[in-house]
């Protein structure tokens, strides 16, 4: 009986300690480090404690449309990789035809991809941390935070760029294809 | 209370305790590594039903085949429905563009009022 209230004693204590573990690293990696932001103008920092409601109801709207937008992009993001990419090189390497143009895109379409599904996920992160933090109370800290979100959605954008370019590459690359076909 | 039946009891007391504390652990996890805000945009997690509707309309449904010879009138087919793919992610204007995120949007911005 001894033996078995101390081991249950063990496993209580280490597994607070593994939560204390991951509480501790996940707040002391949060903690933004603002003494350097040269955008820390008393000025704007009133502004944004004056406007707090508003700005956070914009971001709350901002993060569902966002949300939304991820959706219908990945989406049809997928519909090409799985649909148009994948398919067309499968048939032309069955016709003894591979054309590398083709596979490098796909192949490029695939990282862009995961760099998409990455840089959305740091920046919700981004932006749900924003959204956490008192703007009234803390406005320094909301300033840095808010530069983060703008720097991974600058990220983001990038990627949605890329993505689009690639597809038109795509588009360029078969009706080279189509012509070489009539030849 | 026997000896036997308190023994239970603290054994299903201390199971309880660990599936609380892996549980918990594990959504921590699932939280850091970002897959919730994955997961919270897929289809059907949206929080409007009539935003799930409205992205069904836009699906392509047009797949090409991997067999089969190749043919310059399926590529012609194929073209087609890529072009119309590439309308409907252009119709977002800007995606994840900076304005919306702009001291001028947000209404933290200190320039002058004209």
């Amino acid at each position: 009986m001894r033996r078995f209230a101390l081991l249950t004693l063990g496993i209580m204590s280490v597994g607070f300690f593994s939560m204390s573990l991951v509480f501790f690293s996940q707040t002391a990696l949060a903690e933004p480090n603002s003494s350097s932001d040269p955008a820390l103008a008393p000025e704007r920092l009133a502004h944004i404690s004056e406007n707090c409601t508003f700005i956070k109801q914009a971001l709350t709207q901002l993060q569902r449309a966002d949300s939304r937008t991820r959706t219908y992009l990945g989406s049809f993001y997928e519909t090409v990789a799985n649909n148009f990419l994948s398919p067309i090189n499968l048939r032309l390497v069955k016709n003894n035809r591979p054309a590398p143009d083709l596979m490098n895109i796909q192949s490029d379409f695939s990282i862009a991809q995961t760099s998409f599904r990455n840089r959305y996920t740091n920046y919700m992160r981004d932006l749900e941390s924003l959204i956490g933090t008192d703007c009234k109370a803390r406005p320094e800290e909301f300033a840095t935070r808010l530069n983060a979100a703008r720097d991974s959605r600058a990220s983001l954008h990038e990627s949605v760029v890329s993505l689009n370019r690639l597809i038109s590459e795509q588009e360029a690359a078969v009706r080279k294809l189509q012509e070489s076909l009539h030849d | 209370m026997t000896k036997g039946s308190r023994n239970l009891v603290i054994l299903g007391s201390v199971a309880c305790l660990i599936a609380a504390v892996t549980t918990s652990i594990e959504l921590v996890i699932y939280r850091n590594s970002g897959d919730i805000y994955l997961d919270r945009s897929r289809p059907g997690f949206l929080p409007d039903e009539d935003e799930v509707e409205a992205n069904h309309q836009d699906e392509s449904t047009y797949s090409y085949s991997d067999t089969g010879e190749l043919n310059a009138n399926e590529l012609d087919k194929y073209i087609d429905e890529l072009k119309l793919i590439e309308t409907h992610i252009q119709s977002i204007s800007d995606p994840y563009g900076p304005a919306p995120l702009s001291d001028e949007s947000l209404g933290i911005s200190t320039a002058p009022q004209p």
